[in-house]
């Protein structure tokens, strides 16, 4: 078995998602978002799954330990050299499983889990102004380095810091949502279609008899025109009707989307087409006392728009090899452990979201992928979309 | 006779009196003015009929589901399995969600981004399904208005306290005029004028509270920061904590803790507002407007998640709980007095809440609130 292990995690956006540059950026819009600098495709950074998650499952961790946390005094009395081996004592004694077992939550570790855990590396507690440990020695430290999420997420404090096990990629966009005359569309390219893994046979002979045009690929729109025009936001291009069957099933969108919603478009327009049909909303912000518009106040944003379906990975690096080594961390938490709690904790994308403005009717994500159970997403073949 | 008939017009305008005591010549006038009208009887009784029965745009019906389905509305069919409720386990305890089924009582209209348009005001719509819908920012905003109108409703100041606690717990906070109040709190800056402003302005624009001249001359005039502190605790809150250099949370630039969904319609219609010339009292050039019909029905979602809360002891947060998702109904109830929405002054974007469709979920033991019974919300 490899020592690192990849998921691949499909998702859609269930509100438009925006994730801003800051700052000024010249472009059409006041607020940009994020870009791929080489093809100018919006995503979603690594970094801003990477900082969600972790948040999200410190919170989900934190809610299900709630009120079962022992006083942190109690276990320093235990037995044992260092605090980890204190740890392992204290769950012992308390007749809990230790940190082999299958529940995540009894992952050792937990016992000591804090909020701060969530942050970034060493952001003390002392800055948190209303942390109950604002005051007493026990708000010096940020992480705590022994909770499942520091361990999965790496952690930093003065005597060690650990690189964590969990590796995130960029969220990159597979099918985009265009409005057309036969309603909305899904676009993506032949591209971006083989890296995602999906098995494509467009007839090599289509391609050669185009006339020198430019065509977009559909499945059959109406039911028998084998070609016509179809307009993609303002393009208005020459189709040709084929199949192209896509298992929509291994992106768990089926009941979304189907075959005859795909339009796969050449590469070099692609990027053209997505980012004029970007989400683009002018703003302008309210006086209460007026009830007029501020003056000065009005701006624009743009965003991914909603129904669009992501495509990442994460990587699970296993580290089970450095347990024990002299100045490494002793028992670490297992994949299954830590695929259990990107599961349980990824439903909070759905309500608190991702990127900005996410109170306001922005930001909203669904991770369609199963990670608990979805050891080898290659071999596919898991149907149910509907979960909620 | 064509000539009698004019001359008939022409006298009337120069002395109407003979005229309309002169039996023929107003008869000459009638049928002149209405004349062709008269001969289309058939046509003026379907221009009526069809001013009657306005038209409604259908909004395509498997967009519409799509947009719903991917906004994740849950779904209240199955009584008894509720999908609300599993929804809610998987929260922080003391989480809610509020989900009303409502009908429009006057059109719905808000101006939509798209410029290219065969209507010249065309309706707010979903990018990328074109499906007519109100933003979940649009409610927040109208929430957050109608939330200004009850702090001022209430006359003594302990109520007025609560429900701006209640405001900021809900909406969050972090324009510049709080970040001003904390940067001079957190000792970064040292003007004390800067901090008196932004005091004032704190509460006039993003409270949008009433102030009268006094309590302006009152914090012109204080010099230390304890003085000014003092002010501000007393009219916003009384939250006092043992260091003084923290204010309580709700006052630190903070998210909110609701979450606000969108709407979406599956009707169109068109509507016509047509100014008057003040002097001719006649119409100049007829305005039309793309709305969302009356009679409509929307859903209306809103989840509260308490995430800012683990630190919080078990009661506090149910307290705080209770008392926002109770501010928050009638503030929903406001809403549908006040309209959401453009030309709520026409009385447009008004609606009714439909008795039956009205649900509240919170996770966690929550006795039931007498308040929100009377409204007619069902817990489940």
């Amino acid at each position: 078995m490899s020592k690192v292990e990849e998921l691949k995690v499909y998702s859609i956006a269930t509100d438009p998602i925006y994730i801003g540059t800051g700052g000024y950026t010249i472009g059409r819009v006041d607020n940009t978002i994020v870009r791929d600098p080489i093809t100018k495709l919006p995503k979603i950074p690594g970094s801003s799954l990477a900082g969600t998650w972790r948040y999200y499952m410190a919170l989900e961790l934190l809610t299900k330990v709630r009120g079962k946390q022992p006083e942190f005094n109690e276990i320093k009395n235990c037995k044992g050299k260092t605090l980890e081996e204190k740890i392992n004592n204290w769950t012992k004694k308390s007749n809990s499983n230790d940190c082999k077992g299958e529940d995540c939550l009894k992952f050792s570790g937990n016992v000591v889990a804090k909020i701060t855990c969530a942050g970034q590396d060493n952001t003390s507690q002392e800055e948190l102004l209303n942390s109950p440990d604002a005051k007493n020695k026990e708000g010096k430290t940020g992480h705590c380095g022994h909770c499942i999420v520091c361990k999965g997420f790496g952690f930093s404090k003065k005597d060690i810091s650990w690189q964590g096990m969990l590796f995130f990629s960029d969220l990159q966009i597979v099918f985009f949502p265009v409005f057309t005359m036969s309603g909305t569309k899904w676009i993506t390219t032949e591209r971006i279609l083989k890296e995602v893994g999906f098995s494509l046979d467009v007839k090599e002979d289509n391609k050669d008899n185009n006339d020198g045009q430019v065509k977009v690929v559909v499945e059959n729109i109406y039911d028998d025109k084998k070609s016509g025009y179809i307009n993609l936001g303002w393009l208005y291009l020459p189709y040709i009707a084929e199949s192209c069957s896509i298992n929509l099933n291994k992106v768990y969108v089926n009941n979304i989307i189907s075959n005859k919603d795909i339009v796969i478009v050449p590469e070099n327009l692609y990027s053209q087409i997505v980012n004029s049909n970007l989400e683009v909303r002018t703003s302008v912000s309210i006086d209460p006392i007026t009830g007029a518009a501020k003056e000065g106040a009005l701006f624009t944003s743009e965003a991914i728009p909603r129904g669009t379906i992501f495509y990442s990975t994460i990587r699970i690096f296993d580290k089970s090899v450095f347990n024990g080594i002299d100045g490494g961390l002793n028992c670490l938490p297992t994949k299954e452990q830590l695929k259990e709690a990107l599961e349980d904790s990824k439903h909070y994308y759905e309500t608190l979201g991702i990127g900005g403005m996410t109170t306001r009717g922005f930001g909203r994500l669904k991770i369609l992928t199963n990670l608990k159970s979805n050891s080898e997403a290659q071999s596919g073949g898991v149907q149910n979309g509907k979960q909620s | 006779m064509g000539n009698v008939k004019y001359d008939a017009f022409a006298e009337a305008i120069e002395n109407f009196n003979s005229f309309i005591n002169n039996e023929t010549e107003a008869r000459y006038y009638l049928e002149l003015k209405f004349k062709d009208l008269r001969k289309k009887s058939d046509e003026v009784k379907g221009f009526c009929e069809k001013i009657k029965c306005k038209k409604k745009f259908p909004v395509p019906t498997k967009e519409f589901q799509t947009a719903k389905e991917i906004s994740n509305f849950i779904s209240i069919d199955n009584r008894e399995n509720n999908s609300l409720k599993k929804f809610i386990k998987k929260l922080p305890i003391y989480s809610f969600i509020i989900r009303a089924e409502f009908k429009l009582k006057q059109p719905y209209f808000s101006k939509d981004d798209d410029e290219y348009y065969i209507i010249q005001n065309s309706c707010l719509k979903d990018k990328a399904f074109k499906v007519p819908m109100i933003r979940g920012s649009g409610w927040k905003g109208a929430l957050a208005g109608s939330f200004k109108e009850l702090i001022n409703e209430k006359d003594n100041l302990d109520g007025k306290r609560e429900i701006i606690n209640s405001y900021l717990r809900i909406f969050g906070a972090g324009s510049e005029n709080i970040k001003g109040i904390e940067e001079y709190l957190k000792e970064n800056s040292s003007d004390i004028e800067q901090f008196k402003e932004k005091i004032l302005e704190f509460m006039l624009f993003e409270l949008g509270m009433k102030i009268d001249k006094d309590l302006i001359d009152e914090i012109k005039s204080k010099k230390s920061y304890e003085e000014l502190k003092n002010i501000l605790c007393e009219k916003i809150s009384e939250k006092h904590q043992k260091d003084n250099k923290n204010l309580p949370i709700e006052f630190q630039t903070h998210k909110g803790r609701a979450i606000f969904y969108p709407t979406y319609f599956d009707k169109l219609s068109l509507e016509v507002i047509n100014p008057h010339d003040r002097r001719k009292r006649a119409g100049t050039q007829p305005i039309f407007y793309e709305v969302v019909p009356k009679e409509t029905k929307g859903i209306l979602q809103i989840i509260y998640v308490p995430f800012d809360a683990v630190l919080k002891a078990d009661n506090e947060i149910k307290d705080e709980a209770k008392k926002d998702l109770e501010n928050l109904m009638s503030a929903i109830e406001r809403v549908s007095e006040n309209g959401i929405g453009a030309k709520t002054k026409l009385g447009w974007g008004t609606f009714e809440i439909i008795d039956n469709e009205k649900y509240y979920c919170i996770n966690g033991d929550v006795e039931s609130i007498v308040t929100i019974e009377k409204m007619g919300w069902k817990k489940c």
